[in-house]
């Protein structure tokens, strides 16, 4: 990732290679999460940066940050990926699919995140939507909440009701 | 959900932050710390040859479109124009009958030519309406003129009976006519003085005169009223002299058989100059005073009546011999000035050529409006509707599992 992307009728507010450059693996991750399928989340994310690479124009400052408006986008991208296919991501449904965990982690460690997985496949859409969000994505609460249009202090519960539901499921793994 | 968090929620989500940043939690969430380390770890990466053809697409500034683009982009045409196109039909007819209508107005317009010269003519026979036809101009005479106003709901002109008995038996050699007019001119109101002027003019040169004539001017308008007597040779020349002293309105014509009228003048006459022979002869022959007093006074009775019946052949015959006009001039600013139209496209033409196209399409606009905005409305709330059933089917796709 060392091109420069180029903008295009940027307006004075967005920088669209800053954001590709900061966004692009952050975008990618959330989408993969929501997905569960890499070669679907190389499509939507691709479709994602061009659908805002031709959008530039409408982002508006005040509406929030230009992470929050990518990954609006890009939520959008993934939801409606989701509808072609009439079935919604689980995380921990198709492990092979993400990342496997190193050879040289320790035991200890490898039991650990494959309790993590599993307790993420207990989780709804909408709770592995927010740990999307928040982890693999990097949105600090505000662009989250952007994102999915509520309050700060409601994606704060959301989130919070979140992580208690995964903490009582990795216990329980 | 409630608009502000609890303490300890404010705690254990700043603890999340601190964990992703690197920083330190407090010692009693290291457990949630570690599993905010734990859940970063699960990040999915992006593969090298993925995130090459990404930055490669970037940079071109997606010259392409892709075929997921393509297919949205004719999914998003086929959705608008399928939904759009009972609307635009709606609205093109719309436009359509507007323009016909306001370019050709129905009604009494419709009949009119461009310049707004209305003409009628008329014609009727003798009869009762001959007594009451008078020396009324055509477009007043009532029941004895037919205008085009009236015409698309009159019945069909009923063809006149075949000629019937010897050749002029009819007698239409010596028929009487009496033939009206009327007009109805606009000029400007600086001008209404002088075209008053010239219909005395024309009246006067076409051996005429003027019956009875009301004109009244001033700075913002002004018109008059004129009733000619026009020998009925002149009348047509008359008539077109004084069609051009203005913009003609309205004209209409009409003529009525009055030979019947005519017929029955003459036999009081003669019969009254028959009646006054005899009475001659009997006072030739009368032997007493009496006698000759009686026939006196009866002669005087029948001379009396002679006059009379001369004076109704002579009114029968002067309306034959004149026709009238009525003549009616009103102030117009809009006009052209007497004689300003030979027939040569002037700016002035074009100034009101366009002030008309204008007018055309101001009204053509407004309707256009009045469709526009409600068809606006439709579309705004139908675009509204649209995205927001998007956005729940969007948000059901978290709900699908």
């Amino acid at each position: 990732m060392t091109e420069p992307a180029p903008t295009r009728s940027a307006g004075p507010e967005l920088d669209f290679e800053a954001l590709y450059r900061g966004s692009r693996d952050d975008v990618y991750a959330y989408v993969t999460t929501m997905l569960r399928d890499r070669a679907a989340a190389e499509d939507v994310t691709a479709a994602a940066f061009e659908r805002a690479y031709r959008k530039q124009g409408t982002y508006r400052p005040g509406r929030g940050s230009e992470r929050a408006w990518l990954f609006g986008i890009a939520r959008n991208a993934a939801l409606d990926e989701l509808r072609r296919r009439k079935r919604a991501a689980a995380l921990a449904a198709d492990p092979a699919d993400l990342d496997a965990a190193a050879p040289e982690d320790a035991a200890e460690a490898a039991l650990r995140r494959a309790a993590v997985r599993a307790a993420l496949a207990t989780l709804g859409p909408r709770e592995r939507e927010l740990i999307a969000l928040k982890f693999h994505a990097g949105l600090d609460n505000a662009e989250l909440a952007a994102v999915i249009g509520v309050s700060v202090s409601n994606a704060g519960t959301q989130l919070h009701r979140a992580m208690t539901k995964l903490r009582e499921a990795v216990e329980h793994a | 959900m409630p608009d502000h968090l609890s303490p300890e929620v404010e705690r254990e989500l700043e603890a999340l932050d601190d964990a992703l940043a690197g920083r330190a939690v407090p010692p009693d969430l290291a457990e949630l710390g570690e599993l905010t380390r734990e859940l970063r770890a699960e990040r999915p990466a992006i593969s090298e040859d993925f995130g090459t053809r990404l930055d490669a697409r970037v940079r071109r500034g997606f010259p392409d479109g892709g075929p997921r683009r393509r297919a949205s982009r004719w999914r998003l045409w086929s959705g608008w124009s399928a939904g759009l196109a009972p609307a635009l039909g709606v609205t093109a007819t719309a436009l359509l009958i507007a323009v016909v209508f306001v370019a050709f107005p129905s009604g009494d317009d419709e009949m009119a030519p461009l310049g707004g010269d209305r003409t009628t003519s008329s014609e009727s026979s003798g009869g009762a309406a001959a007594e009451s036809g008078g020396t009324e101009p055509a477009s007043r005479s009532g029941a004895t003129t037919s205008s085009a106003d009236s015409a698309a709901g009159a019945p069909e002109p009923v063809p006149p009976a075949p000629a019937q008995g010897a050749p002029r038996s009819d007698g239409r050699d010596r028929r009487m006519v009496e033939r009206s007019a009327s007009l109805v001119l606009a000029a400007r109101p600086r001008d209404i003085d002088g075209v008053s002027a010239r219909v005395q003019e024309v009246t006067r040169r076409q051996g005429g005169f003027v019956a009875s004539s009301t004109v009244s001017s001033y700075a913002d308008g002004g018109g008059g009223s004129f009733v000619l007597r026009i020998p009925a040779r002149n009348l047509d020349a008359a008539m077109a002299a004084l069609s051009r002293l203005g913009s003609v309105r309205e004209r209409a014509q009409g003529s009525q058989d009055i030979t019947a009228q005519a017929v029955s003048a003459r036999s009081r006459l003669t019969d009254a100059k028959t009646e006054r022979s005899s009475l001659l002869d009997q006072l030739g022959a009368a032997v007493t005073l009496q006698e000759t007093a009686e026939i006196r006074e009866r002669l005087e009775l029948v001379s009396r009546e002679i006059e009379r019946a001369r004076a109704g052949v002579r009114r029968v015959r002067n309306r034959a011999a004149f026709s009238t006009v009525a003549v009616e001039l009103v102030a117009d600013r809009g006009v052209s000035a007497p004689g300003d139209d030979d027939g040569a496209w002037t700016p002035g033409d074009a100034a009101r050529d366009a002030l008309r196209l204008l007018e055309v399409a101001a009204g053509v606009a407004l309707i256009a409006l009045a469709l526009g905005i409600p068809l606006a409305l439709l579309v705004l709330l139908a675009a509204l509707t649209a995205r927001w059933s998007r956005r729940r089917r969007r948000e059901h796709a978290l709900d699908v599992v």
